[in-house]
């Protein structure tokens, strides 16, 4: 059997406009995707990681047939996602990152049973699945609530059981834990797996190490629009295995020190997380080979006019992997 | 990666052939509605504000006639069947973009471009719900239109007006849908909208017979299939002698409103890719 | 001065951003200034059809006015003028809770009655731009020019005629931002002062009923001044007394509208619904 999902050498820009009060501003060309191939296999979960801005959700939206690529071919269950959109969209179930998206004077039920009929679904199936899908995802006992009263996790919930109404044997996951409470995050996680478990290709999108690592059987790491590196999560990490990971709370952080990092002998990667912008308070990653190394690098950052406020040794994660691929952190906070 | 549709779905069972076009009309319908009767203050003001703009339209144009006219009953049912006619012009006009829009603010328009419903019809929700709205309306606007201006509207030919009125609801969706093409390509062009809602109705001759017109302006006036409705309506309402005979009106109403449907529907396809091509379908 | 610097800052801040984001809608702006004219229009095109050649006689006996296109585009400008300023301050609430900056206003050292009224002095100074445009384009067509004392008295009378309704607008915010059809009840507020403020015909077409009611809208007073000031047409008040009119009604209009916005305010902060939507 083919692969579920094929992306070859997809490319696309975009043009926006700045400010400007009666006409608009300066054009901006932004390369959201700059040549994205891989491929996803039927029955397992795929995970593109990166941050925001990576590109993930151009990607998603291609596939998806949202989106149109300037260059590249996809194919989604064996059709073209530009020739064949409409026997794509058969095939896919999409939950887009978005905290819209629902008609609010509409209960839940009401807002998935409009949806299942633009799907097509005979009225007795429609009718059982979304009962199934409510009890599936802990939402049956708001099933008759508007959606206006819908908490997020509800509503990023409802988003997923909408992807599912038809029955997709492939899923589009867009962030789909992103914002919500743990509990809704850890309920959202337990349907990705039992959807793994139905037989679902599922391709997620996520700039959350754990859920990657938890719920992908492949992750490709994707950062300014490139497929970074693609394996299991643990081939990814085995490639920082033998690397040193520390994180150095910093007062005084500018963007110099990590440029003056990456110089120092050893070191594989550097990434910055501002904590405190007017403080200038950052948490540094640094992903470094060989015991010497350690020394070099804290030897630098005290001979910085910098206060160093704590060291802290880590054991390397998929974070790590993408620090040393790409010299950026995964999460902004 | 060419063999077609690797994976089967497991429980679900689809419509097929035409059921599949009635069921996408159903979900529309059936949702225009029940979100209509969601928000019943609008139902409740429209009925309350009636007198209010009945007044605000009638009054001026009656200062332009000697004060003892002002009952006269020819011109007060000509206004009420303008009045009808320019509700039933704007349903047409106006439904799908502000159906667009309200997809692009409410955030569901990519969800709904996810699926393969007809687009025509995915924006024709409002549609359903302005059919219980101006049957509602026409009842109202009478009973209101009698008690101000203590004059009773003729409808000597209801079949007949009924038809002239659902023909100038579907000429002015034809419209109406490239309005909505252009509003979800450029958002905001109402003004646009607006303007052709004036011209459709001076010149289309809503209020009054385009005989009354400048031939200059006339020669416009017999282009807009809004003419040829309007002229029905006010023949089988009032009476009153059409521009032309009656089969050749319904005839070019018909071509009209196949030939502008057509078109919108078109557009819609249209820019729909374009937006695709340039990623700004989510935008709003 | 520093007591007299920041609300002048604060004012700036609120017509800046309000004109900033009109004028980035410009489309809909061409379309509000355009509308009087599209509206006065369409009632002298039928007019006209319907009464023929002697139309514009008939205005004349029926109105004391020659001139129907000016009379029509003072009362479109200020009918589209009360319009916007009751919708936009009625669902001043609303809007700012669906875009989340709503409480954000709370956490700046400002009234936040204050603030909302700014925006709806910014709506007057909109609708000011868009009278003195279409006002202009009338007399330049008719071969005359707006002069100077023209456009300072109608300035003051279109901004004390319109600023009093931000009043009525709070009463709506206050009243239907629990039950979430702001709209609609604007709308009913907007439909009834646009017919009784006789902005489109003499307020003596009414029966004296219906004309005690009006005069009880500052908008009543300012369609007869602006009416007077530009194409004559009979009233019965001098200029002085519509002015002090529509002073003494938009203090009563801001005083009832605060009082309802307060009791809302004490209400959802005790609630915390102040940024529930």
């Amino acid at each position: 059997m083919k692969d579920a999902i094929e992306a070859s050498n997809l490319a696309k820009t975009f043009v926006t406009r700045e400010g400007g009060l009666l006409f608009r501003g300066k054009k901006r060309v932004v390369e959201a995707l700059k040549g994205v191939s891989f491929e996803v296999r039927r029955g397992e979960v795929f995970g593109l990681l990166g941050p925001n801005g990576a590109g993930k959700t151009t990607t998603i939206k291609i596939l998806s047939t949202l989106l149109l690529p300037d260059a590249g071919d996809a194919w989604v269950n064996g059709y073209h996602v530009v020739k064949e959109a409409s026997k794509v969209r058969e095939a896919i179930g999409v939950s887009l990152y978005s905290d819209r998206g629902f008609y609010w004077k509409l209960s839940g039920r009401e807002n998935l049973l409009y949806f299942a009929r633009l799907y097509h679904l005979d009225e007795k199936t429609a009718k059982e699945r979304i009962k199934y899908l409510f009890e599936l995802l802990d939402l049956k006992a708001d099933a008759d609530r508007l959606v206006e009263e819908y908490s997020t996790g509800m509503k990023s919930k409802l988003n997923i059981a909408r992807a599912l109404l038809h029955d997709p044997p492939i899923l589009f996951l867009d962030e789909p834990t992103i914002g919500l409470d743990p509990n809704s995050a850890r309920k959202v996680r337990e349907t990705v797996l039992e959807l793994k478990k139905e037989g679902k290709t599922i391709l997620l999108t996520t700039h959350n190490m754990f859920e990657a690592d938890m719920l992908c059987d492949r992750v490709a790491v994707i950062s300014k629009g490139r497929i970074v590196d693609v394996g299991t999560p643990s081939e990814l990490k085995s490639k920082v295995a033998e690397h040193k990971v520390v994180e150095v709370t910093l007062l005084g952080f500018d963007d110099k020190v990590t440029g003056k990092l990456s110089g120092v002998q050893g070191v594989i990667g550097v990434a910055a997380r501002v904590r405190d912008p007017v403080a200038g308070v950052a948490e540094v990653k640094v992903v470094y080979d060989g015991d010497s190394s350690i020394r070099d690098i804290l030897t630098l950052l005290l001979n910085e006019s910098l206060k160093v406020l704590s060291v802290k040794n880590l054991e390397p994660t998929l974070e790590d992997v993408f620090v040393t691929l790409t010299g950026e952190r995964l999460e902004e906070s | 990666m060419k063999r077609k549709g690797g994976e089967s779905f497991q429980n679900t069972k689809f419509t097929t052939g035409v059921r599949t076009g009635l069921l996408e009309l159903k979900a529309a319908a059936e949702t225009g509605v029940r979100i209509y009767f969601r928000y019943p203050a609008w139902l409740i003001a429209d009925i309350i504000t009636t007198p209010a703009w009945l007044v605000l339209l009638v009054l001026p144009i009656l200062l332009f006639l000697p004060r003892e006219q002002w009952t006269n009953q020819e011109t007060l049912t000509m206004l009420f069947w303008g009045w009808i006619f320019w509700d039933i012009v704007s349903a047409g006009l106006w439904n799908f973009g502000n159906a667009v829009r309200r997809e692009q603010q409410t955030g569901t328009l990519e969800f709904l471009l996810l699926t393969n419903t007809n687009r025509a019809i995915l924006f024709s929700r409002d549609i359903f719900s302005r059919f219980i709205s101006i049957t509602l309306s026409l009842a109202y606007v009478y009973f209101f239109f009698t008690t101000i201006f203590g004059v009773q509207a003729l409808i000597l030919n209801p079949f007949g007006v009924a038809a002239s009125l659902l023909v100038g609801l579907f000429v002015s969706m034809g419209f109406g849908l490239v309005y909505g093409a252009l509003v979800l390509r450029f958002k905001n062009v109402g003004p646009l909208n607006n303007i052709l809602q004036f011209i459709l109705l001076g010149l289309g001759g809503a209020f009054f017979p385009v005989t009354s017109l400048p031939e200059y302006l006339r020669l416009v006036s017999y282009a807009l299939p809004h003419t040829y409705a309007a002229d029905l309506l006010r023949h089988y309402g009032m009476g009153t002698e059409t521009l032309l005979p009656l089969p050749q009106e319904w005839a070019i109403m018909l071509a009209y409103t196949f030939t502008l449907l057509v078109l919108g529907i078109k557009a819609l396809e249209t820019v729909e890719k374009k937006l695709k091509r340039s990623g700004q379908l989510g935008t709003y | 001065m520093k007591n007299l610097e920041e609300p002048v800052r604060v004012v700036h801040a609120v017509v800046s951003k309000e004109m900033k984001i009109m004028f980035r809608y410009f489309g809909v702006l061409v379309m509000i200034a355009s509308i009087p004219f599209m509206f006065g229009g369409m009632m002298m095109g039928i007019g006209y059809a319907i009464a023929g050649p002697s139309a514009f006689s008939n205005f004349t006996a029926n109105t004391g006015v020659s001139n129907p296109l000016l009379y029509t585009v003072l009362g479109g400008v200020l009918m589209i003028g009360s319009m916007i300023l009751v919708e936009n301050t009625a669902g001043i609430i609303r809007d700012e809770q669906m875009m989340g900056t709503f409480e954000l206003h709370y956490l700046t050292p400002n009234s936040t009655l204050m603030l909302w009224l700014f925006h709806s002095l910014s709506t007057s100074l909109i609708t000011l731009v868009i009278m003195t445009v279409d006002v202009t384009v009338v007399l330049a067509w008719q071969g005359s020019l707006l002069s100077p004392v023209e456009w300072l008295l109608a300035a003051t009378i279109t901004v004390l005629g319109l600023l009093p309704l931000a009043g009525l607008g709070l009463v709506v915010a206050a009243l239907t931002v629990r039950f979430k059809e702001v709209w609609a009840a604007a709308s009913v507020v907007n439909s009834f002062v646009a017919m009784l403020s006789g902005f489109y015909y003499p307020l003596e077409v009414f029966p004296r009923v219906v004309r005690f009611i009006a005069q009880f809208l500052p908008t009543s007073y300012a369609a007869q001044a602006l009416r007077n000031i530009f194409s004559g047409g009979v009233s019965s008040l001098q200029l002085w007394e519509q002015v002090v009119a529509m002073t003494v009604l938009g203090f009563a209009y801001l005083v009832v509208g605060r009082a309802f916005y307060l009791r809302w305010e004490n209400e959802a902060k005790r609630r915390g619904e102040l940024s529930k939507y």
